[in-house]
């Protein structure tokens, strides 16, 4: 008897560190995942091809990322959108429109509204979200594919979180340290649309994904897709605090 | 007089000689555009020629920005345009809104066509550097300065405003004016803006004329903050021949519910009374794609009696850009999809009880062509030997169409 309360207690140790050391993995993977395009500051060049039933177009961005909560927009074409900038700082955003010189600031209820008529929202570009901070996140399965470990994580918002997705499903390569997929439920948990990354490349010494494509998932959108293709990015250039100013932009 | 043409001299050079020498960061955006216009008038004669009057127009928009210098950009914006009008004269003052010529100096505005059927204008909307001295942000030259947060009825928009019938606001106008900023954080930005104002003087042929005037500038300082959730600005100082306050502030006071607001008090330095402007605006959104707004409009330089708008029209230091003292307005705007948006807008005057109604559609044709249909109804009491008897039924029922092209 002693003996098997022995082996109980060393097998209900030795589950629970397994379990605390998956936790850990899990929460870095969030952090990586956070972090696969912005680390502690980068400088990017976008181009987003939107494709719908009814047109198709593109733009093209450049994106300033620094630490958890700024990031800058700016279209630079098509001659139309030039110059319309998106800056996020604390979590306040506004949208500068240059044709009319005017600041607006985006309220809370636009954060799930489409970007420029692509499928990707404001809280998507703007990384108004992030899963190591605003998200539970729970290990659902491990499984192989291409010799390639894959991992898939539920995550469900924080109580206090903003966004309009409550539970995202994560796909992780977590062999080459790689997003490979990202779908967003609905609150009756009916997949509305997914985020696939694809062709990693070598930005400034880390890898990360070259495209990402999000397909919505409702058959009024069947066939539609945004892609989103980066052209360029830069972790090691410097870029001042200034840019991040609401002042600044409107200098452009 | 010199000294505005020397100073217009130097910006042009500046921006058309260094950008193509500097090259790399030049940037050139075209639109260009063709419209038409009809229009039912009210039926005076003294006011209108004809019942009916059409118009045709041929515009063209030239943009170009540039970083001539590190940390300085430079920036030129002009038009020009072809129009042929059954009745010349008689629509523009509906139709073109860049005129606004208190802030503007004549020297960048040309009337270059007039004959029996057409009018040939051009004028330079922007044409300005910005940059920094260590801090300091500068902006000089000629550039859109807007202080309202609100959308119809625009109280803090001052210089070269918007028009209550202008529905279509693709691009603000600029006004000659140096600006220093200082941010002192994130969104806290305090501003010391300095416009230039010029007085009319007698036309020259077909071109209007206007020389700089001390009394009609503006200097103001302005400071903006990001308080909790809201907006917020606050800004004093001169505003042509009267001291002014001002507040302007927006945010979400519940979900989906926003609001913005302009308030500014005048103090004349003349024997006038002094006179508040307030709007308040509520808008409303629904499904991502929709949104509602209701505007009410406090115009204190306007009158609550209607029979005396005459007094408010020969008034010369009251720019007209409404008549009466209170207004309400609602807009509704939906976009159909990515490519299409509509919106409907109704504008009431609550002292004469007229009323205009517009209808916009705006339609994508393609990467960077696009169609717009504006229709405008005005409903009120029609002018009488060329006194206004309601506010909007001295205004032409129209129809106009444009498709333009971005390049």
């Amino acid at each position: 008897m002693t003996r098997l309360f022995a082996v109980f207690c060393l097998y209900f140790i030795c589950s629970s560190q397994n379990s605390i050391a998956q936790d850990a993995e899990v929460q870095k993977i969030l952090s990586d995942w956070d972090r696969t395009w912005v680390d502690r500051q980068s400088y990017a060049e976008v181009k987003m091809v939107i494709v719908t039933q009814n047109y198709t177009r593109e733009l093209a961005l450049k994106y300033w990322g620094k630490g958890k909560n700024k990031t800058l927009i700016r279209i630079v074409a098509p001659p139309k959108e030039n110059g319309v900038t998106t800056l996020k700082v604390d979590g306040q955003i506004y949208n500068y429109l240059p044709n009319i010189a005017r600041t607006v600031k985006v309220n809370n209820a636009l954060l799930g509204k489409s970007w420029m008529g692509s499928h990707f929202t404001n809280s998507d570009l703007i990384r108004s979200t992030r899963f190591s901070d605003d998200y539970h996140a729970k290990l659902l399965k491990k499984t192989v594919k291409n010799k390639a470990e894959l991992w898939t994580i539920l995550t469900t918002a924080k109580p206090k979180t903003v966004t309009p997705w409550k539970t995202i499903k994560l796909i992780y390569n977590k062999t080459h340290r790689l997003p490979v997929q990202q779908s967003f439920y609905n609150k009756k948990k009916k997949l509305v649309r997914s985020i696939r990354f694809s062709k990693p490349k070598n930005f400034g010494g880390k890898l990360a994904p070259s495209v990402v494509v999000v397909t919505p998932h409702s058959k009024k959108k069947k066939g539609e897709n945004t892609t989103m293709i980066y052209e360029k990015i830069d972790r090691k250039t410097k870029i001042d605090d200034e840019i991040f100013e609401l002042s600044s932009i409107t200098n452009y | 007089m010199k000294i505005s043409k020397a100073c217009f001299g130097f910006w042009a050079l500046a921006i058309l000689y260094l950008t193509p020498i500097k090259g790399t960061s030049a940037q050139l955006q075209s639109y260009v555009a063709t419209s038409g216009v009809y229009a039912k008038n009210p039926p005076d004669p003294t006011l209108f020629d004809g019942d009916t009057q059409s118009l045709q127009r041929l515009f063209f928009r030239q943009i170009i920005k540039g970083q001539p210098i590190k940390r300085w950009r430079a920036e030129f914006n002009g038009f020009a345009f072809l129009q042929g009008s059954s009745e010349k004269g008689t629509l523009d003052r509906y139709l073109i809104s860049n005129f606004d010529q208190i802030n503007r100096s004549s020297e960048l505005h040309r009337n270059w066509h007039e004959s029996d059927a057409l009018t040939g204008l051009w004028a330079v909307d922007r044409l300005n550097m910005r940059g920094s001295v260590g801090r300091m942000q500068l902006a000089l030259g000629r550039y859109p300065i807007d202080f309202s947060k609100t959308f119809i009825y625009r109280p803090n928009d001052l210089f070269a405003p918007f028009r209550p019938y202008q529905f279509d606001r693709n691009y603000k106008a600029g006004v000659d004016a140096i600006t220093m900023s200082y941010p002192l954080g994130t969104f806290n930005t305090f501003r010391w803006i300095n416009v230039a104002g010029y007085e009319s003087q007698e036309p020259e042929g077909n071109q209007t004329r206007n020389k700089f005037s001390e009394k009609l500038s503006s200097s103001l300082f302005h400071y903006s903050d990001n308080i909790e959730d809201y907006y917020l600005a606050a800004f004093a100082g001169k505003h042509r021949q009267s001291s002014i306050l001002g507040v302007s502030a927006e945010g979400e006071v519940a979900k989906s519910l926003g609001f913005h607001m302009d308030f500014h008090q005048l103090l004349p330095d003349d024997s006038r009374a002094a006179y508040v402007e307030a709007a308040l605006s509520f808008d409303y959104r629904w499904s991502h794609k929709s949104i509602f707004q209701l505007e009410f409009y406090n115009h204190g330089a306007g009158y609550n009696d209607k029979n005396r708008y005459t007094e408010l029209e020969e008034d010369p230091n009251r720019p007209v850009t409404h008549l009466s003292r209170r207004y309400a307005g609602g807009v509704f705007t939906h976009d159909y999809n990515p490519l299409t948006t509509i919106r409907t807008m109704i504008q009431k005057n609550l002292v004469d009880q007229s009323v205009l109604g517009t209808f916009y559609i705006k339609r994508s044709l393609g990467q960077a062509s696009e169609l717009t249909l504006i229709i405008n109804n005005s409903n009120g009491e029609s002018p009488v030997d060329s006194i206004v008897k309601t506010e909007y039924g001295s205004y032409p029922k129209m129809m106009s169409i444009e498709i333009g092209s971005y390049f």
